[in-house]
């Protein structure tokens, strides 16, 4: 007997706790499918270079599953991600200030590997907190 | 996807179809709600997709306009943009109970920066 497969939504949920929670920007190689499209940083090594960045800015960032729908192989989550800009984030200097921002991401997943990653994110709220206006 | 989640899908696409919701389907909590109908003229709105999960769904709203008033700061540009938004569903019975909805500014604001 095989073990079963986990759902798409199992996948992406563990995930999103891996890779953008505790920093294992590694898991890409476990949880990326080999013909990964990412539709959002370009490729699997823009992804990981674009979380870096993310750390880098906002050290202590977490981010907080609100939602998440689950429909064949599609997976929607919605997202709040809370964190301290400590860092240089696309130009701005750090600022001690916190942000709260929602985001979306969409993936595609099947047998326990997610195939397909884009991400929607309200930067104009995140631009509007660190800059304390 | 359940006999109920197909309905519900169906209600959800017909409700952000229906001329007479566009108001509805415009509300945000985002800070920018007041700006955005005179931000962005000539506005179109498409269901790309909908999930539906239980009582809840979900729709991925494309939407397409031109960029004619001052929107986070950034004066008119006259340029033709596209956007995202998603909006969230609780029915029942097949009946909206409640939505909101949250628009992408991740993707917009480039559109309104970069140089021509």
């Amino acid at each position: 007997m095989t073990a079963k497969n986990p759902s798409p939504v199992e996948t992406v949920s563990e995930f999103i706790e891996q890779f953008w929670n505790r920093n294992d920007l590694e898991c890409v190689d476990r949880y990326l499918s080999d013909d990964y499209q990412e539709l959002s940083y370009q490729s699997k090594e823009g992804l990981k270079q674009f979380a870096a960045r993310i750390l880098e800015a906002f050290p202590d960032k977490q981010y907080a599953v609100e939602e998440i729908f689950g429909q064949g192989d599609t997976v929607l989550v919605r997202m709040t991600v809370r964190g301290t800009h400590r860092g240089m984030f696309f130009g701005n200097a750090p600022t001690g200030r916190s942000m709260e921002v929602t985001l979306y991401r969409r993936y595609r997943a099947e047998n326990g590997k997610i195939a397909e990653h884009r991400g929607w994110i309200d930067i104009a709220t995140m631009m509007k907190q660190i800059k304390g206006e | 996807m359940t006999s109920k989640e197909r309905n519900n899908a169906e209600a959800v696409k017909a409700f952000i179809e229906d001329p007479a919701n566009r108001e509805l389907l415009e509300r945000t909590e985002q800070f920018f709600a007041g700006q955005w109908t005179e931000a962005f003229a000539d506005r179109r709105y498409a269901a790309e997709e909908i999930l539906a999960q239980g009582d809840k769904a979900v729709a991925r709203i494309a939407m397409t306009g031109t960029h004619a008033g001052a929107f986070a700061g950034i004066e008119a540009t006259g340029r033709t943009i596209k956007g995202t938004q998603f909006r969230e569903f609780r029915l029942e019975d097949g009946r909206i109970l409640e939505h909101r909805g949250w628009f992408d500014t991740g993707l917009l604001l480039p559109q309104l920066q970069s140089r021509p």
